[in-house]
């Protein structure tokens, strides 16, 4: 069943507060519907193939040694209350190498004529380098796979009728404000799909439609008490679906379970932590953080090797050679595998924008630092490792980035930690515990080599005999990388993996792209807590 | 399809007015519907030059357009944005707006009818010829140059140099028919260096952002950054407590930056919220803020100047000089025009306490230090996150460069700490105000997508060095 708001509407007396709420505002839904939003922009390219050969003929007559270019057409869909939001972006982007040198030179104009200016450009700034130091950039070999391919999805939502967008997502909001103390009700719900061609003087040539779907839903919740409780909808995160994301889940399912919980969360009395060392769960978004933050970034070949000392900083990787499959970052429960074709992640692609189709590889395994998440250029720096090991020598596929306005740099994969081969879920983990704390919903923060952090959540529970039995304010887990995860002594089961669309920041400019992660909980032993509001 | 009428393929690199002019005219051309309109061009030229590891790693030119039609429906924004400029594109905004515009108009309460911002007010130009013709060969040599002192020095250079250019024209028509245009441009120069010792056992940074390349010496940056790092070399632990520190200017921005962050009507006045909030005030029936009280340190004064390019300002500034802390009391909040329609007060639009400056002393750093017993010399501040907005406490980590002064010297590099401080504390202990400079704050996020505006961001932030007393730090990390 669709839970749009007029099926809601059509219940009536069950949700009779639902309707009265929001009629009082002007929605009408049978006067609204059948009118689409239009595209922006016109929908017809131009022959993106020849755009691309332009700029790549022209820097290679320039000089260039290798050259690729990229076309983005980037649209962005938000659904308000009442009218949509709308973004479109078309961006071109050039990057050469001369004398080891990069180049890159970028424009919202797509024409051969442009392709001709940007390839020229994007040489004249690496030339000017060539005034110093000869250097020697070696890329690591690639497959040359062209192609087009497409993010699987049921329904477009750029061709799906913005009343019934809205309608739907409306449907949900009214729909909550129904529920039992409900005081407050945050939303936000956005589309993306961004068309992507990418070419090189290596004779490459794809497309790519990525869609990604994803959003907000949280509510808070203030009885007749005053006491206050919260919940996220956390099955709403970006992902690489279309309308059917939200359309084919049982969402209010999702809400009913997180409701029911900040309802219970209501009657846990609030008490100050004390201090100390404790065993902690945490729930499939804290592990998800934990990953991304402390492997994740830390492995990042550009941030191992300096390239990000002045933007985001380094890592505790910081002499990769002889810590690849050497260094300790974790108990033998932690396996960590990197991924970019798990259907519905939003980091899915075939090809990343270098042209590498990434492929599937450990990068920490039974608790041992296995491999660096690669750029072409970054994988050159560890060819040493792929010597050694008998692994092939090539790019991991991490080049990234949001459009062809920006340089590709080396995101995070898709990442997967291996779950335990019990059927042990979070309620299950939280009963072996015994006693504990657990964290739900956490933020965590790093410092700028990624090797301590700080945990906090406001929804941190104190466990007596596998029961909730206090919320605690306040509270905060400090804890170094290796400690937390040599400190991880049992993991949830396959059964219990969970997905998140997590966003990354990187670079200079900084760039904004999504990756994924699939996650148990987690039980870690022995780790800090304290009064963060304490001050020394 | 040619998707660009005016290709930003020539010299210029950026919309002059006259062309600006005439493709906000003619989205207006197309739209039929009446009522209040914000349309706006923005054009982008950007030239950056990343190095790492003592060489270069990207030399770039990119170039950028943004083009927004904005209507309010019901107090909620209907948001177009691209970056194409030939007809069609420009009729799909227009149509865009048109559509739901109309759809809702008729039924927005009179009440909530919005009125134009309007100001006589002109700001400075924050522009300057020699930042945007600033040379890619320039700016490759002084990369050259520097990384090959770091080389020579034994340790890494990293960096960032950048410099940009950009236009904008604002157009708004109101409920009534009346209709202005704000034409502003804008040029911004930085550079940052971070210099680490290739072992990681030290690390410093310096950096400097300005509209005036010749404000940002890359040499004398790259020079700090490097004697800086030598000192930061093997850093020894110290326990954390309650030390007497020095902020240098660039942390004391993070700092400060966290204080003016909350200088907002809305919170306070009309949710209730927040450190600026005061009470209910029993005789009026009205929420208070903390407006007209002291707040900080009544040695010093934040404000903000548009008509000074040093002191920032923004395209199209609602207002003169505003004075937010005198002589440490609150004495203005920024608002928005919505929320003045109903209030008496001055006009100080929301944005612009990402431009102050902050005054009140006049001492050198150096002397700072030789006047000073024990403390520590912080040169970041890093990460800081909100643990309660009441008080105004935060928690972050200090980076790139951290000293113990004692008896008027610096005598070792210590490891990092993580801190848990509250501005609304430390300001009110200050020992010793320092002279204030410009600090490195530049644009962070350039691209257009979140009702993007590249100017918006523009930040120019002059602070003084800070002697703080009591400054809690929680716990070392491992980090250098």
């Amino acid at each position: 069943m669709l839970y749009t708001r007029r099926n809601i509407l059509k219940k009536g007396g069950v949700l009779g507060l639902s309707a009265g709420a929001a009629t009082s505002g002007i929605w009408t839904p049978a006067e609204s519907f059948g009118q689409s939003v239009k595209p922006l922009f016109p929908d017809a390219y131009p022959d993106r193939k020849e755009i691309i050969q332009a700029a790549i003929d022209s820097a290679i007559t320039a000089g260039a040694s290798y050259a690729d270019a990229r076309l983005t057409h980037r649209e962005e869909l938000g659904v308000g209350v009442r009218a949509p939001s709308r973004t479109e972006n078309m961006a071109f982007g050039v990057r050469v190498l001369y004398h080891g040198y990069w180049g890159f030179s970028a424009s919202p104009v797509w024409s051969r004529e442009e392709g001709a200016r940007l390839g020229r450009a994007a040489v004249d700034q690496a030339k000017s380098n060539v005034l110093g130091r000869e250097h020697v950039t070696e890329l690591a070999p690639i497959d040359t796979t062209s192609g087009h391919w497409e993010t699987p999805v049921k329904d477009d939502p750029f061709s799906i009728h913005y009343d019934e967008l809205a309608d739907f997502f409306n449907g949900l909001r009214d729909y909550i404000i129904t529920l039992k103390f409900v005081s407050n009700l945050y939303s936000s719900f956005s589309f993306s799909r961004i068309h992507k061609a990418f070419g090189s003087s290596l004779n490459q040539f794809n497309t790519q439609t990525l869609y990604s779907s994803g959003g907000v839903l949280a509510m808070g919740l203030t009885d007749n008490k005053e006491r206050t409780a919260g919940a996220d909808i956390e099955e709403i995160t970006p992902a690489g679906y279309g309308f059917e994301y939200f359309r084919d889940r049982p969402l209010r399912d999702y809400i009913s379970i997180a409701h029911e919980e900040a309802l219970r969360d209501l009657e846990l009395p609030v008490k100050p932590i004390d201090a100390g060392r404790y065993s902690v769960l945490a729930d499939q978004n804290g592990v998800g953080k934990f990953l991304v933050n402390s492997v994740g970034s830390a492995t990042e070949v550009d941030r191992v090797f300096g390239f990000e000392s002045n933007a985001g900083g380094t890592s505790y990787i910081d002499d990769p050679l002889s810590m690849l499959n050497t260094l300790k970052i974790g108990s033998p429960l932690l396996n960590v595998v990197c991924d970019r074709s798990e259907a519905g992640s939003v980091g899915r692609v075939k090809w990343d924008d270098e042209g590498v189709m990434p492929v599937k590889y450990d990068l920490v395994k039974n608790g041992v630092l296995a491999n660096l998440q690669t750029t072409r250029e970054g994988a050159s720096w560890i060819k040493e490792h792929y010597g050694k090991t008998g692994q092939e020598y090539r790019s991991s596929g991490s080049a990234s980035a949001p459009t062809a306005l920006d340089v590709q740099l080396a995101h995070k994969a898709d990442m997967y930690l291996t779950p335990g081969n019990t059927s042990a879920n979070r309620d299950d983990l939280r009963a072996e515990m015994g006693e504990g704390i657990e964290l739900r919903m956490p933020t965590v923060t790093f410092d700028f080599q990624q090797i301590t952090g700080l945990s906090r959540a406001d929804r941190t529970y104190e466990i007596r005999k596998g029961n909730r039995v206090a919320r605690f304010t306040d509270s905060g887990m400090i804890f170094r990388t290796p400690e937390l995860w040599s400190n991880m002594v049992n993991v949830g089961g396959k059964d219990s993996v969970k997905y998140y669309g997590l966003e990354g920041r990187k670079g200079q400019p900084e760039q904004l792209v999504n990756s994924a992660v699939y996650v148990p909980p987690a039980v870690f032993k022995e780790m800090i807590f304290i009064d963060v509001k304490r001050k020394a | 399809m040619s998707n660009v009428s005016y290709a930003l393929n020539r010299e210029d690199r950026v919309f002059n007015e006259p062309e600006a002019r005439r493709i906000i005219d003619e989205i207006v051309s197309y739209m039929s519907a009446d009522g209040r309109l914000d349309v706006q061009i923005e054009s982008w030229w950007g030239a950056g030059q990343r190095w790492a590891r003592n060489r270069a790693s990207l030399t770039s030119d990119q170039r950028e357009i943004s083009v927004s039609v904005g209507r309010i429906v019901e107090q909620v924004p209907v948001f177009a944005l691209s970056n194409q400029t030939d007809s069609e594109s420009l009729k799909g905004l227009a149509d865009h707006s048109d559509f739901y515009y109309n759809r809702w108009k008729s039924k927005i309460p009179p009440d909530r009818v919005t009125d134009t911002p309007r100001s006589n007010v002109k700001g400075a130009e924050v522009w300057s010829d020699e930042t945007f013709n600033q040379s890619v060969v320039d700016n490759a040599s002084s990369v050259e140059k520097l990384t090959r002192d770091s080389e020579d020095g034994g340790l890494l250079s990293a960096g960032y140099i950048e410099t940009t250019g950009s236009t904008s024209l604002k157009y708004y028509r109101d409920e009534w028919g009346r209709e202005t245009y704000h034409w502003g441009r804008v040029t911004q120069a930085q550079c940052s260096v971070t210099v680490r010792d290739p072992k990681g056992k030290g690390s410093s940074w310096a950096g400097n952002t300005s509209f005036d390349i010749k404000r940002v010496n890359i040499q004398e940056i790259a020079a700090l950054a490097f004697e800086k790092s030598k000192k930061s070399l093997n850093p020894v632990r110290i326990e954390p407590g309650r030390y007497q520190v020095i902020l240098e200017p660039q942390a004391s921005a993070t700092f400060t930056g966290l204080f003016m962050n909350t200088l907002s009507r809305v919170e306070p006045e009309r949710l209730g919220i927040g450190s600026m909030f005061l009470g209910l005030d029993q005789s009026i029936q009205r929420l208070r803020s903390k407006l007209g009280l002291k707040v900080i340190d009544s040695r010093l004064n934040i404000f903000h100047e548009p008509s000074d390019p040093i002191y920032g300002t923004h395209f199209a500034p609602l207002h003169g000089r505003v004075d937010y802390v005198k002589k440490g009391i609150l004495s203005a909040l920024a608002d928005d025009y919505q929320s003045h329609l109903n209030e008496v007060s001055d006009i100080h639009p929301a944005f612009p306490t990402t431009s102050y400056t902050v005054s009140g002393g006049d001492r050198s750093i150096e002397d700072m230090i030789a006047s000073t017993k024990r403390a520590v010399l912080v040169v970041r501040l890093s990460q800081p996150e909100l643990l309660d907005p009441g008080s105004m406490l935060f928690s972050g980590v200090t980076r790139d460069g951290l000293w113990l002064i004692e008896d008027g010297a610096i005598t070792k590099s210590i490891r990092n700490f993580r801190w848990t401080e509250s501005p609304l504390f430390a300001l009110n202990n200050i020992e010793e105000i320092g002279r204030e400079v410009q600090v490195f704050d530049p644009v962070t996020i350039r691209h257009p997508f979140s009702e993007g505006s590249f100017a918006r961001s523009l930040n120019n932030v002059v602070v003084p060095p800070l002697k703080i007393n009591d400054f809690s730090f929680t716990s070392t990390i491992d980090a250098i």
